[in-house]
């Protein structure tokens, strides 16, 4: 048994090093080799899993380290933040149309899924974190799919406007380029400012639509803690999910 | 109220553990057992007295054959010099014990 469990866990452990080996840039490269190498002398495959799993939290670490980001001229930036935002503020307004014209509050299909993933993906790939956010978030918030597309929206479109307020910053310090950070954003900070927007948006949108049949909820109700909890486990996900060729898009 | 830096519990066991054998080359792993930590804090914690010139790291070969080299570290001069200081008594104590009176022999006012 413990010579299955050790089997298991070295070729688990193996299988993660390498996916982390594949996501560090830069210096972090030499670290992870490092942290490999190290794995590579022990001899209890439970014992190297434990190790790479550290490794899982370094990785988190240098997700959320500053590092410096190539320039990118100032049209590309604007470009690039204003369409993101506007094309998922648009495919919002989408998804509601159509929730409310069926007047259901039943899972969301997955051609609705399939759209809002395009769409994603279309934005230069930015926030692959919040689209992970918006699918755990609205797939297990079935019972009010509305809040969940909602808290997805409203937690990227959060996480977007402080690239336009930067973008914007930038330029009038220095018109001909725009140099940025990697902004590194807390899995707290993304939760509980999609969480308060998205339900904000929900209860003001119940308040103005009452034809609507959705119950008004209250913001500090049993959904509210279920969408907490999601967009954490999303939130979650998507950082781990996010590769480096999205943060480099994400500029 | 500005943070000291490299004075977390954890940094202070990294540096106790290099300065124990200042000489000497340290395993990540070895390191890790020494101190307690787990990879995740331990080499976040290596990286960055790396970047501040704390610590030199070198590929050394493996003394196993058939396994990778391995990253080897010690800490710098200023490392050595700036871990000593974080261990040394504070400022205070040390003021304090330069107050004692001590006795003068053949010395007259």
């Amino acid at each position: 048994m413990s010579d299955l469990a050790d089997r298991i866990g070295g070729w688990a452990a193996e299988r993660v090093m390498r996916w982390i080996a594949a996501r560090a840039e830069g210096t972090h490269r030499e670290w992870v080799a490092a942290m490999r190498a190290e794995m590579a002398c022990m001899d209890d495959g439970v014992e190297r899993l434990r190790w790479t799993l550290g490794g899982v939290v370094m990785a988190w670490r240098m997700g959320s380290a500053v590092v410096a980001r190539p320039r990118v001229s100032f049209e590309t930036a604007v470009k690039r933040n204003l369409l993101a935002a506007g094309i998922f503020a648009a495919l919002n307004v989408l998804l509601i149309v159509i929730i409310r014209a069926n007047g259901r509050n039943d899972p969301p299909d997955l051609y609705v899924m399939a759209l809002i993933s395009v769409g994603i993906l279309v934005t230069n790939r930015i926030g692959a974190r919040f689209v992970t956010a918006m699918l755990v978030g609205s797939m297990a918030q079935f019972a009010i799919v509305r809040a969940g597309f909602l808290f997805g929206g409203a937690t990227f479109e959060l996480h977007v406007a402080p690239w336009v307020a930067a973008t914007v910053a930038m330029w009038l310090a220095d018109p001909t380029a725009w140099s940025t950070r990697h902004r590194g954003h807390s899995v707290l900070g993304g939760c509980l400012c999609g969480f308060i927007l998205g339900e904000t948006i929900y209860l003001l949108s119940s308040l103005v639509s009452p034809v609507m049949p959705w119950t008004l909820r209250g913001p500090l109700g049993g959904a509210s803690v279920n969408l907490f909890v999601c967009a954490l486990i999303g939130a979650l996900a998507g950082r781990v999910l996010r590769t480096p060729e999205r943060r480099v898009m994400s500029v | 109220m500005a943070r000291i830096p490299n004075s977390s519990p954890q940094t202070l066991g990294v540096l106790a553990a290099l300065l124990e054998a200042e000489e000497e080359w340290h395993y990540g792993y070895a390191l890790s057992q020494q101190t307690g930590l787990k990879s995740g804090t331990l080499y976040p914690i290596l990286m960055r007295l790396a970047e501040q010139g704390w610590l030199e790291r070198q590929w050394m070969p493996s003394e196993q054959p058939g396994r990778p080299p391995r990253h080897v570290y010690r800490l710098t001069g200023d490392g050595v010099r700036e871990a000593r200081q974080k261990f040394a008594p504070p400022r205070s104590a040390r003021a304090a014990a330069r107050l004692v009176p001590v006795p003068m022999e053949g010395c007259h006012v």
